[in-house]
Order: structure tokens, then sequence, then C-alpha cells
């Protein structure tokens, strides 16, 4: 649930100021949104699936964990090649 | 040769030009007498450019040198997220209203070497962010085919620019379907490039995961000289993929899959189903295989999309802080001038979405969301790769609907489902391709997308053309 508190809060971390006038509308926006994103909880991951996931930041693609050869092995083999660009494979390995 | 409208493809125009029976400063010309008699109904076009005749004086001289290239001279628009040295690029947002790009884009290089006059930049909703063109800080951009709708976003200024005949095809960005979109509901082509085909070097970024470059053209063929021109390795954009990594599949395409449960979501409209219906008739009678698919997952690719792509943005749109470059706003402090700029800067949907990134990137929430959220998109993709075992191009309609009224679609989640169809492209990064087939209840341009195996545009190209032979 999202409330003023946490909408100012989201304010502050975004730093993106919200006119007092729209704060109704924007908490009832978010409950709306809120409601069709959490659809992702019903999606039920296997049992196996080891998946780290890697963050894009402005062209730039670094894992977001430490890997570990576990993590390192699952991003090779559920990310293509042809995803996976030499130099980001030389990136996770060296970690 | 007297004109009075623009020639229609890349083809036509290069033909022309090449016969002589018009000079490129000619065909500019009569652009920008189009532009000025259509484009105070439409609001295509956010500047003209002022040096677009001496682009196109130069472009005369360098073929009468022998240089030869399908878009010498050729009269083309580019989306205002993508940079031109020395020209403002705005986003269509008001904190960059006074930006000035400093170097240009890997696709402007590439149009300038091919000798393309780039006429000028064009609306779009605000950053990417929207699927209807309403959303610019300038005002919206209407449909050249009916002025009460939308023409589709966020590439409606490309979509509505081409349509029009304002120019003769136009670059925009897709991160999930802004460029198939308003294709579809413009009547003309669109085509989302593989990710990591071509260079974002030069975009303003909205989702660095997601995002493409596409041309926007009344062909495919068009479309496929644009990519062409396009395509290729460059180690400004870390995601672009060397040639040497490409596994470019074979351009042959028999067997068609369409994913028929989806047909039958809720929001998808009647005719939408049975023009679709109606198409995958025509192509089983031509000789393809049609093949039902399951893609059961894709109905979580909108939910999926929007918790990463607020992620992204709200990573993204951090610079835009009116410090360095773009509008600023001076507050109490540092702080304040910064949610100051970003507060009157950024319009509802690019504030909606920033805070929606911080909330699901939030301690406490960032598992829930954006961790599973990563996760169920590689759910989506092996899905998706995997289908591609199973038939050679996956067909569906480009979007639920035609295009809406201006001002009828506020509530944000539905939206937002209008992507329900072109997204999936954008989360496995596998190519896709808009083509105009049928038409609405009300006369209005529907379109039916292919989406290939990643670097498989060649498939797309292939079963685009046939498609459109296939059009009444």
């Amino acid at each position: 649930m999202i409330d003023e508190t946490l909408l100012q809060k989201l304010s502050l971390l975004a730093r993106v100021a919200v006119d007092p006038a729209d704060v109704q509308q924007r908490l009832q926006d978010f409950q709306s949104i809120l409601g069709c994103i959490g659809q992702i909880n019903a999606v039920e991951l296997p049992s196996d699936f080891a998946i780290v996931p890697i963050v894009y930041n402005h062209a730039r693609a670094d894992v977001s964990r430490p890997a570990s050869a576990d993590t390192v092995a699952g991003i090779i083999n559920n990310f293509p090649s042809n995803v996976l660009g030499q130099l980001r494979v030389q990136q996770v390995l060296k970690k | 040769m007297t004109l009075d409208k623009l020639p229609t493809t890349i083809e036509s125009a290069q033909d022309m030009l090449c016969s002589g029976a018009i000079t490129a400063v000619e065909l500019a010309n009569l652009c920008l007498e189009q532009i000025r008699t259509k484009d105070s109904d439409i609001h295509a076009f956010l500047e003209v450019y002022s040096d677009v005749l001496d682009q196109a004086a130069q472009a005369d001289k360098r073929r009468a040198d022998g240089f030869v290239h399908p878009l010498l001279g050729v009269p083309l628009s580019i989306k205002d997220n993508i940079l031109c040295a020395g020209h403002t690029a705005s986003a269509a947002s008001k904190i960059l209203e006074n930006y000035v790009a400093p170097y240009s884009s890997d696709v402007v290089e590439k149009l300038q070497a091919a000798g393309a006059v780039i006429i000028g930049r064009v609306n779009m909703d605000e950053f990417a962010m929207g699927s209807s063109c309403e959303y610019s800080a300038y005002g919206p951009t209407r449909n050249p085919l009916d002025l009460a709708r939308v023409p589709g976003g966020s590439s409606g200024g490309s979509a509505a620019s081409v349509a029009a005949g304002m120019c003769v095809a136009s670059i925009g960005t897709d991160t999930a379907g802004s460029v198939r979109l308003p294709a579809s509901f413009c009547g003309v082509c669109g085509l989302y490039p593989t990710y990591g085909s071509c260079s974002r070097y030069g975009l303003i970024a909205m989702g660095s995961s997601l995002d493409q470059p596409g041309p926007v053209a009344t062909t495919v063929d068009d479309c496929q000289i644009l990519f062409n021109t396009l395509n290729g390795f460059d180690d400004r954009d870390a995601q672009s993929v060397p040639e040497s990594s490409r596994d470019i599949p074979d351009p042959q395409v028999r067997v068609v899959g369409v994913p028929r449960a989806l047909l039958h979501m809720e929001g998808v409209s009647d005719r939408v189903r049975s023009e679709f219906d109606s198409l995958v008739t025509r192509l089983e009678q031509s000789g393809y295989q049609v093949r039902d698919i399951d893609l059961s997952t894709i109905t979580a690719c909108v939910p999926v999309y929007y918790v990463i792509i607020p992620a992204e943005v709200s990573t993204n749109l951090s610079r835009m802080d009116g410090m360095r470059f773009g509008v600023r706003h001076e507050g109490t402090d540092l702080l304040d001038t910064y949610m100051q700029s970003k507060g009157a800067g950024f319009g509802p949907e690019t504030q909606r979405r920033m805070l929606l990134g911080a909330y699901v990137l939030s301690a406490g929430y960032r598992d829930a969301y954006y961790t599973k959220a990563t996760q169920v998109r590689e759910l989506i993709r092996q899905e998706i790769f995997n289908a591609f075992t199973q038939c050679d191009v996956i067909l569906n309609p480009t979007t639920t609907m035609g295009a809406f009224e201006i001002g009828s679609v506020v509530d944000p989640v539905a939206m937002y489902m209008m992507d329900i169809f072109t997204v999936p492209a954008n989360l496995s990064g596998c190519p896709a391709l808009s083509i105009p087939y049928g038409s609405d209840t009300t006369g209005l341009p529907l379109g039916v997308q292919v989406m290939g195996p990643r670097f498989g545009e060649e498939r797309l190209f292939a079963l685009g053309k046939v498609i459109e032979g296939l059009r009444a």
C-alpha cells in the first residue's frame, strides 16, 4: 500500500517534488499500477532457476551482485552468447 | 517536374533524384511546403531545421560528384530524443527545452554519411513514455487520418510526419512498441530492430536494456533500406553486438506461429481479431504453414515491463537535474533545487514512472518487484526463444484496437495495456515489424506484427512484403 508518507519518501528519493494538489491522484494511480505489476507475484519460477539480474545503467552492464562460480555459470548459461558480448563475459569472469 | 506532393517511398524519391527529374533542393522545398500546409493541424514537427536547404544542396553536390546511396537527398525526420549536433533535443520535455546537443547520435552520423536530408525533429511522448503522443510537454500530435484521434506513441510525430506526406520516412525509438504502435495507428510500417543491432549512442536513454532506434516508413522495402543503413556494431554503445557474435538465422519463412490464446484476451477488439484471422487464412492459402503456439508467459509482459522500465527510467533520468544542462528552478538549497527543477520540468507520466522506479528499487521492495521482474523476464525470453524452434516467425496484431480519440484514455494502466502485443519483442530483444493490414470499424488502419528470432530481420522483411501484397 502506498500512503502519503511513503509517497513523500519516494519523492525525496527520486528528487521529484509532487504538487500537493496532485497527491490524491498520484496515490490513486499508484494503487492502480501496483495492482497491475503485482501480477508478477503469481508467476512461479522453476525450482532450478538461477539467474542473477544484470542491471543496465546508461549503456553499461554491471553484474548486480558479487558473482560466485555458480552465478557465473548461471549467467553464461541463461544468456545467449550474442547478448553478452566478449567484454561483458570478461567482466563477469573477473569477478 | 512539378510535384504537388512528396514521393511516398524512398525508392520513388531516389528514382526521381537519379533521373534528374527533381533535385534534392526542390524535394526539400516541397517537403517544407507540405509542412507549412499541413502541420498547423497535425503538430508533428517541434522544429524544422534552418539548414535543410543547405543539406539538400550538399546532397545534390555529392550526387554530381558520383556518390551513390538510396538515402542520398531523401528528406527524413528524427524523433526529438535523437541527438543532432548543434540542434535542440528536448525529448518533448520542458526540462530539456534549452538543451542543444553537443554531439550527434550514431543514427544521425549514419544518415548524414548516406546523404539523407534531416528535415527536423518530431514530437513524441515526453522521454518516450506513452503510447499516444499526448504526453508531450509541447502539446499532442494528431493522427493525419483523423485529427480527433491520436497517432500513437511514443514516436507519434515520426508516424504522423510520414503518414501525412511531410517527409518520406522517419527514425523513431522503440522501447515497448513506440515505433510499431504509432506505425499501426497511422497506416505505415515500423521496425523494432534486434536489441544490440543498431547503436543507442546519442539516443536520450529511457530503458537502456530495451531501447532501439527504429525506422518508420510507408513500405517494408523502405524500412529495410533504413535498417541496413543504421545496422552495425558501435563500440560507443556497450550493448552493441559485434558482427562476429551475431548468429544470423536463414531468411526463409515457412512456418508462421500464431499465439491464438492471446487474441482472446480482454481488450482485444472483435474487429482486430477478424481482420487478423482473414490475414492468417490468406497466408495459409498462399502456402504458409500456420501453427498455434503457446506463449502463456506473455500475459506477464506488461507487469514485468512496468516494473523494469520505471526502474531504468529512475536511473536514466536522475541526470536531468538542471545542474549541468537543462532547465533549473532555484530552490532554498541543493536538494530543493533538484526537486523544484524536476517537479517543474517533468510531466505527470514521467514523474509517475520515476516515483514508481524509486519504489520498486527501494529496500524492502526490490526483491519482490525488480528482482522478480527480471527473473520473469528471463522466463519470457526463454519461452519466446523456444517458440522459434517451432516456427520461423510469430505473427499477431500490433495493437488491441485502432487509433482512439485524443483524451479518451486517462487511466495509466489502460494506456499501459496498449503495449501487450508489442512489448514481448523488447523484453526478449527480438526484432519485430508492424505492417498495415485491415481497418477498424471507423475505417482507420490496423496493423499486424511479425516477430522473428534475434538478428532475423530478413525474415520479417520477407513475410512483410508478402503481407503487403495480400492487402486488398
